[in-house]
C-alpha cells in the first residue's frame, strides 16, 4: 500500500511537460473567467454564516450548559433507575420511622446511620453499566460517559437527600421535643461525607469494590455510633465541627465532580 | 464522506496491538478479516472513538475525530464485540434509554424506536426482556441500538460470533440492507461472513494491515494456487505437515483435500477456483482458523 | 490586513467583525474555485455558502496546525466533491444531459460556432475532464497552488498530483487545440 516512488528522472521530465502544458493552454484558460456573485449576493452569505459564528466562550456559560445537560441527563436517567432501588430505600426509611417512634430509639443516631444508605445502594445503579459491560457502548454516544455518570450520581444524590429532608421534616411535625437543626446537622454530615466518598470511588476503583468498600465502611461507623459512649462524644461536639466537615466533603463533591467531567474516569477496556 | 486512517498505532505496554495503520473508507462495507488477536477490536475501538490511538490520528474529511467529540459520536454508530445489554429492560425500553442517551429528541424517539425494531425484526418481541432472548437476537438488540441515531459511519465487531448459521445468514442480509449510503466498518474471522456483502477486505495480521482489495482481487491473487487432491486416509498427515490443507472432503474410501501451494503439490493435484476460505488459510496459519 | 490565526482567535471569541473579514478575504477565491470546478454559478453561490457555514461551524476544530488557507481549500473540496455523489447533483445532471444534448442539436447549424465564444469551449473543455483532474489543475492554473499545497488539500500525495495535472493539462490541449482547428477549418471556405 506504500506510494511507489516515481523516478528521479521521469519526476523532473514530468515537471517540464506539466509547465510547458500551461503555458501552451494559458492563453485559453485566462479566458475562463468567473461570474462573481453581487456585493448584495455576498452579503446574504455572510448574514447566513452569523448563527454559526461560535459564541463567546463563556466559562460561566459552558458549565451551566454543562450542568443543563447532565441534569436534563438526570431526569431522564430516572425512568430507567431499577425499581429495586425505589423501593428498597423506601423500606429502610419507614424501619427507620418505626424504629424512632414505635421502639423509641435516639432519632439522632438513626438519621445518622441511615442518611448514606441510599446514596451506598445507588453507587450500584452508577455501575450497573460496568457491570452490565454497557460502559464500552456507553462511551461511544453522543452524551459522554462523563456526563452519563454524573447525571446518574445526580439521580442518586438527589434521591437520598430528599428521603431525608421528608424524615427530618415528619420527625419534626410528630415529635415536638426533636431539634430539626440538630437533625439536620445529624445526617447531612454523613450524607456529604458518603457522597463524597463514593465520588472519589467511582472515579478511581471498578464496580463491585466500590460497593463492598462503601459498605464495609457504613458498617463499621454505623457499629461505632451504636455504642453510646461515643454517641455521647458525638453529641457533646460543637456545631461548628459538623459544619465544617459537611463543607469539606462538599467541596470535595465539587472538586471530584469537576474532575469527573473533565479527565473521565480510569477505564481500561478489556475483553 | 471519507474516513482517513492515519498512521495509527496503538501500544499496549510492550505489544503492539496495531504497527502504523494507514487506510481511507469511503460509502461501502469494509470487511476487515484477522485471526483472534490481530488487532480488530483494537481498530474497531480507535474508530469508535472509545479508545485513543498511542500515536497517529483519524480524520472524518480531514478533521481529527478526537476534536469533533460530540459532533462525530453523533454520526457513528457502534456494537462493542463483548457488549452486555440491561437484562431487566424489555428490548422498548432498552432501545428508548439508548435513544435518549445519544441525545434523540424526544418527539422523534418513538418512531425511531419502531423503525428500528422493524428493521431487525424484532417487532414482535419488542416486549419481551432482553435477558430472555436468544444470542441472535440479542446482536440484533445490538444492532438495533446502533442505528438509532442513523449513523453515518457504522462500526460492527464480530457481529456474528457465536451465531448459529441460520441466524448468520439473517444478519448478513441486515447488513447488506442497511450498508447503502454509509461507511460500515464490519469485523470476523468468518469468511464467509463477507464474501458477498464486502465492498473491500481488509486483512490484519500481527497489528499489521497486509492486504486491501476487494474480493475478487484477492481471489484473483491466489488464483493458481488452489489445488485439489484424492489421496488415500494414511497419507492425509504427510500432506497436512507439507501444506496448507484446507477442506478435507471423502470421496468413496478415499480423500479429497483442498491444497494451498504455491507449486503443485503432487502429480495428480488439480487446480481449483479459489474462494475466500481458500484465502483466509493462504494468510493465516492454519491453527489461526479454528 | 491582519493574520488568519489571529482573525480566527477573534471568532472563537464570537466576533462577527472578524468573521466578516475572513469570509471576505477567502470569499472569491473559493467561490472562483466551486464555481469553475461545478460549471454553474447559482450552483457554486449555494454550495461557496454551504462550504463558509461548515468553516465556521467546524472553526473550534482548526487548532492552527498548518494554515487556514489550507484548511479552507481542504473543506472547499471535500464539499465539492459531496456534492458531486449527492442526490441533488444527480438530479441537475439530468438536467444538463437533456441541456447538452439541446446544444448538440443546435450545434449541427454552422453559425452557432462562430458565435461561440473561446471561454465556452474552455468552460466545457474543463467540465469534461475527471473530477480528480479538475480539481488539481484549478487549484494549479487559477490558484496558483504549489504540488505540494495542492497534495495536502485534495489529501493525496505529491506524485499522484502530478500525473493527474499531466492527464488532465493534457487532456484540456487536446480539445482546446482541436477546438480551434475545427473553428478555422470552418471559417476559411467562406473567406
Ligand atoms: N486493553 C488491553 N490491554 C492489553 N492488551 C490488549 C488490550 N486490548 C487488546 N490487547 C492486545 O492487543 C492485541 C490485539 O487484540 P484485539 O484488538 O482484541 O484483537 P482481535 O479483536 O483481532 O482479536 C492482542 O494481543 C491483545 O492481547
Ligand atoms: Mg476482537
Amino acid at each position: 500500500m506504500r506510494t511507489r516512488k516515481l523516478h528521479h528522472t521521469y519526476d523532473t521530465e514530468n515537471d517540464n511537460q506539466i509547465e510547458e502544458l500551461e503555458l501552451e493552454i494559458g492563453t485559453f484558460l485566462d479566458e475562463y473567467d468567473v461570474e462573481y456573485p453581487t456585493e448584495e449576493e455576498i452579503m446574504l452569505t455572510i448574514h447566513a454564516i452569523r448563527p454559526h459564528v461560535p459564541v463567546k466562550e463563556n466559562k460561566w456559560n459552558t458549565a451551566i450548559k454543562g450542568m443543563a445537560s447532565i441534569i436534563k441527563q438526570a431526569y431522564e436517567e430516572m425512568f430507567y433507575v431499577s425499581p429495586l432501588f425505589w423501593t428498597a430505600n423506601g423500606l429502610l426509611f419507614l424501619i427507620a420511622l418505626t424504629g424512632v417512634f414505635v421502639m423509641d430509639g435516639n432519632p439522632y443516631t438513626m438519621m445518622m446511620v441511615l442518611a448514606p444508605i441510599p446514596t451506598i445502594t445507588g453507587l450500584i445503579e452508577v455501575l450497573k453499566s460496568r457491570n452490565s459491560g454497557m460502559a464500552e457502548l456507553e462511551m461511544s454516544f453522543k452524551y459522554s460517559f462523563q456526563e452519563l455518570i454524573l447525571s446518574k450520581m445526580l439521580v442518586v444524590g438527589g434521591f437520598n437527600l430528599v428521603i431525608n429532608l421528608l424524615v427530618t421534616i415528619s420527625f419534626g411535625m410528630l415529635n415536638q421535643e426533636i431539634l430539626v437543626s440538630k437533625l439536620l446537622l445529624y445526617w447531612m454530615t454523613p450524607f456529604t461525607v458518603f457522597t463524597a466518598l463514593s465520588l472519589l470511588f467511582v472515579g478511581r476503583y471498578r464496580g463491585i469494590y466500590s460497593i463492598t468498600g462503601g459498605v464495609v465502611l457504613w458498617l463499621t461507623s454505623s457499629v461505632f455510633l451504636s455504642q453510646t459512649t461515643v454517641v455521647e462524644r458525638i453529641e457533646s461536639m460543637p456545631a461548628e465541627i459538623y459544619l465544617l466537615v459537611i463543607a469539606a466533603a462538599a467541596l470535595t463533591v465539587l472538586f471530584q465532580a469537576i474532575h469527573i467531567y473533565k479527565r473521565g474516569v480510569s477505564f481500561e477496556t478489556n475483553h | 464522506m471519507k474516513l482517513t486512517i492515519k498512521q495509527v498505532t496503538k501500544t499496549f505496554k510492550e505489544k503492539k496491538a496495531l504497527d502504523a495503520i494507514d487506510l481511507e473508507l469511503t460509502t461501502g462495507v469494509y470487511g476487515i478479516l484477522g485471526a483472534n488477536g490481530s488487532g480488530k477490536t483494537t481498530l474497531m475501538r480507535i474508530l469508535a472513538s472509545v479508545m485513543k490511538p498511542t500515536s497517529g490520528q483519524v480524520l472524518l474529511d480531514g478533521q481529527d475525530i478526537m476534536a469533533m467529540s460530540h459532533e462525530y459520536r453523533n454520526l457513528i454508530g457502534y456494537l462493542p464485540q463483548h457488549v452486555g445489554l440491561y437484562k431487566n429492560f424489555t428490548a422498548e425500553k432498552f432501545l428508548k434509554y439508548i435513544a435518549a442517551l445519544k441525545g434523540l429528541p424526544k418527539e422523534e424517539t418513538d418512531e425511531k424506536v419502531d423503525e428500528v425494531l422493524e428493521l431487525v425484526g424484532l417487532s414482535e418481541a419488542r416486549r419481551k426482556k432482553v435477558g430472555e432472548f436468544s444470542g441472535g437476537m440479542k446482536r440484533r438488540v445490538g444492532i438495533a441500538q446502533a442505528l438509532l441515531n442513523d449513523p453515518k459511519i457504522l462500526i460492527v465487531d464480530e457481529p456474528t460470533a457465536g451465531l448459529d448459521p441460520k441466524e448468520r445468514i439473517r444478519f448478513r442480509n441486515l447488513l447488506s440492507k442497511i450498508s447503502s449510503n454509509r461507511i460500515v466498518v464490519l469485523s470476523t474471522h468468518i469468511v464467509s461472513d463477507i464474501e458477498f456483502i464486502a465492498k473491500e477486505v481488509l486483512i490484519l495480521k500481527e497489528g499489521q494491515l497486509i492486504k486491501k482489495e476487494t474480493p475478487q482481487r484477492l481471489l484473483k491473487g491466489i488464483e493458481d494456487k488452489v489445488w485439489t487432491l484424492v489421496i488415500d486416509e494414511n497419507e492425509i498427515p504427510r500432506y497436512q505437515s507439507q501444506y496448507k490443507v484446507g477442506n478435507i472432503a471423502r470421496v468413496d474410501d478415499r480423500f479429497q483435500l483442498r491444497i494451498l501451494s504455491d507449486d503443485q503439490p503432487d502429480h495428480d493435484a488439480i487446480q481449483d477456483h479459489p474462494n475466500l476460505e481458500d484465502l483466509y488459510l493462504y494468510y493465516f496459519d492454519e491453527e489461526e482458523t479454528a | 490586513m491582519p493574520e488568519d490565526q489571529q482573525l480566527v482567535k477573534e471568532i472563537l471569541d464570537g466576533s462577527q467583525a472578524a468573521m466578516e473579514v475572513l469570509t471576505r478575504k477567502y470569499y472569491k477565491a473559493i467561490f472562483a474555485y466551486v464555481y469553475r470546478k461545478v460549471g454553474n454559478r447559482e450552483t457554486a453561490y449555494d454550495l461557496t455558502q454551504e462550504i463558509f457555514i461548515k468553516v465556521f461551524q467546524r472553526i473550534q476544530s482548526y487548532s492552527n496546525k498548518g494554515k487556514f488557507s489550507s484548511w479552507l481549500y481542504s473543506i472547499a473540496v471535500n464539499h465539492c466533491r459531496d456534492y458531486w455523489r449527492s442526490s441533488d447533483f444527480k438530479q441537475i445532471s439530468k438536467q444538463a444531459a437533456l441541456n447538452e444534448a439541446f446544444v448538440c442539436e443546435q450545434n449541427n447549424v454552422p453559425y452557432i460556432f462562430e458565435r461561440k465564444e473561446v471561454r465556452e469551449q474552455v468552460k466545457t473543455a474543463v467540465d469534461s475532464l475527471p473530477d480528480f483532474q479538475r480539481e488539481v489543475v484549478i487549484l494549479k492554473y487559477f490558484h496558483h497552488f504549489k504540488i505540494k499545497e495542492i497534495a495536502d488539500v485534495t489529501d493525496s500525495n505529491v506524485s499522484t498530483v502530478k500525473s493527474r495535472l499531466h492527464q488532465g493539462l493534457g487532456k484540456l490541449a487536446k480539445l482546446l487545440k482541436r477546438g480551434v482547428e475545427d473553428e478555422n477549418q470552418k471559417t476559411t471556405p467562406y473567406i
